[in-house]
């Protein structure tokens, strides 16, 4: 037991997570404001300066910062932060472009993990919701538990799926399937044959479409519906508190668009271009911001100013029913892939 | 250290128990700088209600069965075979002890 | 030091079984002389058989299966196996179900002392408590399987009679009956079952019969009533309604007696799967030629078919019926590749025993998750509520354990079971825990009802934050230690067909909706004038509760230490170090 090897490893964690603070919160706000502006763009619209989030949280900071009466003040004020600083752990364990926070370091946390850990701000939001005691909140606390219930479903199948793809292939050298380095290593499309490109195909439209619930966006924001129970479980919060939870959904967008794009798009540009160096690093993370940025556009932007917000039972119709027999179909495809594929092409 | 290792995944508590103390530490320190104060007077700290009356504490507590509406509205034909089985009747219970384990004998044969 | 712990090893089992039998005798002499002198006396005995597991557990550990004779000359351990004897034999295994047992039953005395004191009759509520402990702990200790039985017995028996405790109340009679029918029924079929295998062979004794085990017929039989009236026992769907009926209208305390009894009934399902049957199950190799992939392939097609149009025609019956048949014929489908050759060419399939009884329980389990937490999320009873839920952890359990059955042999059967039974440990304190947080909600408000309920975290933090503890655990949220089970199951499972791991997250995820809704319900909103009188919950009831919030937090931060030092030991027992 020699505590020098501790330290070492404890102290990249320390500068690994001040990183990532840094870099979750910069980037999911920035491109909260990319979002903004395209969709008042597409809806003729001017919109706001991309910067406009950072000034929110500046003004969120300013204001009061109000516990309402009924609400059960510890728990109130303790979730928002909470949920913050889980959605921000969740990026240790995501490969950001060429730069892997701690997934690179060793054996720490893997898909399931980040499944699970995706969770936690969504609970600090109805845990929110409830202490506050309003019905508004209440309503759209409980609200955004049955749609998380209800989304689980497929997004268990996609990542199941991705990893049971990477067991078939029977690879003792592959490592551990559900380590986010293995599968970014080893991208879904390269492995697949041509049941898989169909299966994966299935795959990453469901993970598409559960991405806006997973981040409280129209269609499925009927949690939070302004129009019908005035902002659901974040209608009793303002000033600080609120902050954190503006910061949250920054985060988590960041975070959400990230994992599709580790999940699915793995690829570095720089071993195409045959760059080494800083040069490399460079290239890399601004191609990974551009695939974050074309998630984002397309499973948030583009969606949230299409389409209308469902009902509730809508929401959980469609997940539960429609998207996991979806899901279903595409993880028979992918199984298909190793055996069907190895019997009918080889 | 202290890490659970299957042979498909991995997952360290410490590490992430850490790192979360760390973020804590941060974000708490980014959230002091907010303000933490209000005045309490007027109507600030009254729940909003679009203006409608604040009723009493006992008619404001949504009860814990209204919750999960839109879930067991969309399976509820789940719902009606479920509570049929579990109608309370202990002759029920032994019988679906009886299938079970003829069910069962019937498979043993092909074991 | 080590030579007196090994000596107070060697007596350690009878005095387990001795100790408490007796106590449950005495308890009512001690009675007599004051009720603080009685509660102290249950401690001490209790703590004192606690001290003896824990003893017999470390020596099981260092030293090996250990093994006690009753009857005949001597206690010879090198004695060749008779017949007659009736011998305790005491793996890692047992010890490490004694020592779950014993905590629990620690913690739940401690409880008690204040829980119980308003009512009537608690030295014949202790007399039960010390009888179901001396049920349990026998049936973990024995290595005969008639002597099982006779624990089972005694364990049913007396957790029937506390589940009837609160005889004032109609629900807890009705309760206590059909858990005695439903007991006695299930039983009597294990009788049976021995019987059967003594006629085969002449012998009871576990190690006996699993050397001698042909696997015919009758032994065939004999395994499928075991499994069968044991499972019932231990709440596998849909033999699983007596579970809530029972937990429901017990007092607390009495819950976490019965949900270790239930636990007691899951270790007889893998003492007889694993030990008595384990290597027949392996070396039975039935060779069925089938095409069975390719129809699978077809079958799981029409069932989507069935499905869409089911969606069209907006028929449920037609969806559900689909849905069900694509989940049978896709595990139908990797099922035929599991058991074929590695390359997974072959059309022709060679299904062992094991990956049969393997799949069966992989069904049921999957089908015990789903119904418990979809029955949970409709409860308005607090503690039918937790039932359920402790339901749906027993589907994880048999899921593991399917799991490792259906690969006996392989790593993954390791990895299943030692995932299987680190959640034995895991769900018996994390339920435990909840039951005796309810417990605590009763007792401050005499309120079980969730619509009548409310507000609580305005009147105490301590309890908030243990039943948040609890929640956050038993729904397998990391760091706590119901994670750290549930992903060595998903891990593991996932292996023998996607969809298990599919199912068990999103049932996880579903006991985290139910218990948020509790949390809500219970103590989140605004104080209510209905709820006036808020009793302060007693400081030795905290403590209780403390100790397992504390066995939570410690199991969830240091996994691997348990795994290693507990659950790793167990398993190599079980599986012979395959």
């Amino acid at each position: 037991m020699n505590i020098i090897e501790y330290l070492e490893p404890a102290a990249l964690i320390i500068l690994g997570s001040l990183a990532v603070s840094i870099i979750g919160i910069v980037f999911g706000l920035l491109f909260k404001g990319i979002d903004r502006k395209l969709s008042a763009h597409m809806q003729g619209r001017i919109g706001p300066p991309i910067i406009q989030p950072f000034r929110d949280v500046r003004k969120l900071f300013v204001k009061e910062n109000i516990i309402p009466h009924t609400a059960i003040p510890w728990i109130f004020n303790l979730a928002p932060i909470m949920g913050l600083v889980a959605t921000i752990t969740i990026l240790l364990y995501i490969p950001l472009g060429g730069f892997q926070p701690i997934a690179s370091m060793g054996p720490f946390g893997d898909l399931i993990l980040v499944l699970y850990l995706l969770i936690i701000p969504s609970l600090a939001m109805v845990i929110g919701g409830f202490a506050s005691g309003s019905p508004y909140t209440i309503v759209g606390a409980q609200r955004e538990m049955a749609t998380m219930i209800a989304y689980e479903f497929p997004l268990a199948i996609v990542i199941i799926a991705i990893a049971y793809r990477l067991y078939l292939l029977g690879d003792p050298q592959l490592g551990s399937v559900f380590s986010l380095a293995t599968i970014a290593e080893n991208p879904v499309w390269s492995i697949s044959g041509p049941f898989g490109y169909i299966g994966f195909g299935i795959l990453l439209l469901v993970l598409v479409v559960v991405t806006p619930a997973e981040l409280s966006k129209i269609p499925f924001d009927s949690p939070e519906a302004e129009t019908e129970i005035a902002g659901g479980l974040l209608a009793e919060y303002s000033g600080r508190n609120l902050a954190m939870f503006y910061l949250t959904d920054g985060v988590k967008t960041f975070v959400m668009a990230s994992l599709i794009v580790a999940l699915f798009f793995p690829y570095n540009l720089s071993i195409l271009l045959g760059l080494q160096g800083i040069p490399a690093i460079t290239v890399d993370i601004i191609f990974f911001l551009v695939k974050v940025f074309l998630v984002v556009l397309f499973s948030v932007t583009l969606v949230r100013v299409a389409v209308a917000r469902l009902k509730i039972d809508q929401i959980v119709s469609t997940y539960w029913i429609y998207l996991t027999l979806i899901g279903l179909i595409g993880l028979i495809f992918v199984i298909w892939d190793q055996y069907l594929s190895a019997m009918l092409f080889a | 250290m202290f890490s659970i290792i299957t042979e498909s995944g991995f997952w360290n508590p410490i590490i992430w128990v850490l790192s979360f103390i760390v973020i804590f530490l941060i974000m708490y320190i980014l959230r002091s700088f907010g303000n933490n104060k209000f005045k309490k007077q007027g109507e600030k700290t009254k729940v909003f209600l679009s203006g409608n009356p604040e009723y009493a504490s006992d008619d404001m507590h949504i009860k814990s069965s209204n919750l999960y509406w839109g879930f067991t509205k969309v399976l509820d034909w789940v719902y009606t075979v479920l509570k049929r089985m579990h109608n309370g009747d202990v002759r029920d219970y032994i019988l679906w002890f009886v299938i079970i384990m003829g069910t069962l004998l019937l498979l043993g044969v092909m074991l | 030091m080590s030579e007196l712990l090994t000596a107070l090893a060697m007596y350690a089992p009878p005095l387990m079984i001795a100790l408490p039998l007796l106590s449950a005798f005495f308890v009512h002499f001690v009675n007599m002389a004051g009720t603080k002198i009685r509660n102290a006396f249950v401690m001490l005995m209790l703590l004192l058989t606690g001290f003896f597991a824990y003893v017999l557990h470390w020596d099981v550990l260092t030293n090996g299966t250990h093994r006690y004779q009753f009857g005949g000359a001597g206690n010879n351990p090198q004695m060749i196996l008779p017949v007659v004897r009736i011998f305790f034999e005491i793996d890692a295994f047992s010890v490490f179900m004694s020592t779950i047992t014993i905590s629990l039953v620690i913690v739940v005395a401690l409880y008690s002392w204040k829980f119980m004191e308003k009512n009537t009759g608690v030295s014949k509520y202790y007399t039960l408590l010390f009888l179901i402990t001396t049920g349990m702990l026998g049936m973990q200790l024995t290595g005969d399987i008639f002597n099982f039985f006779v624990f089972l017995e005694i364990t049913s028996i007396a957790a029937a009679a506390l589940v009837a405790f609160w005889v004032g109340k109609a629900e807890a009679v009705e309760a206590g009956f059909k858990y005695i029918m439903v007991s006695a029924v299930g039983a009597l079929f294990v009788l049976f079952a021995i019987a059967l295998l003594y006629g085969q062979y002449n012998a009871l004794n576990m190690a006996v019969l699993a050397q001698s085990m042909q696997f015919g017929f009758i032994d065939k039989i004999a395994l499928i009533i075991l499994l069968a009236a044991l499972a019932m026992k231990a709440g596998l769907v849909p033999m699983h309604m007596w579970l809530p009926d029972s937990y429901g209208s017990a007092p607390a305390p009495v819950s976490i007696l019965v949900v270790t009894a239930t636990l007691a009934s899951f270790y007889g399902v893998i003492r007889v799967l694993f030990t008595i049957y384990g290597d027949a199950l392996l070396s039975v190799k039935t060779t069925t030629v089938f095409l069975l992939p390719l129809l699978s392939v077809i079958l799981s097609m029409v069932a989507v078919l069935v499905v869409l149009y089911g969606v069209i025609k907006k028929k449920q019956s037609l969806i559900t019926s689909g849905l069900i048949g694509i989940l049978l014929f896709s595990v139908l489908f990797i099922a035929t590749f599991i058991l074929s050759d590695p390359t997974g060419m072959s059309m022709i399939v060679q299904s062992t025993g094991n990956a049969l009884i393997g799949g069966i329980l992989i069904g049921l389990s999957l089908l015990t998750i789903l119904v418990g937490v979809m029955m949970a999320l409709i409860q308005t009873n607090l503690k039918r509520l937790i039932a359920f839920t402790a339901l749906a952890e027993v589907g994880y359990m048999f899921l593991a354990i399917g799991t490792s059955l259906t690969a006996y042999g392989t790593t993954l059967s390791h990895t299943a079971l030692t995932g299987g039974l680190f959640h034995i440990f895991n769900d018996a304190i994390d339920v435990g825990l909840l039951f005796l947080v309810t417990g605590a909600i009763y007792f401050m408000t005499k309120e079980h009802s969730l619509d009548k309920l409310g507000g609580l975290a305005h009147h105490t933090k301590a309890i908030t934050i243990l039943f948040f503890i609890g929640l956050y655990a038993i729904s397998g949220m990391p760091p706590l230690n119901g994670f750290a089970s549930k992903i060595i199951i998903y891990e593991s499972t996932y292996q023998i067909n996607p969809i298990l791991s599919i199912v068990a997250i999103v049932g996880s995820i579903m006991i985290l909706a139910v218990f948020v809704k509790v949390f809500y319900a219970v103590f989140m909103g605004p104080k209510l004038s209905s709820l006036p009188k808020i009793t302060k919950v007693p400081k030795s009831m905290i403590l209780a509760m403390g100790i397992l919030a504390g066995l939570i937090i410690c199991f969830g931060l240091f996994p691997q230490i348990v795994i290693d030092h507990l659950v790793t030991p167990a398993v190599l027992a079980l599986t012979g170090g395959i």
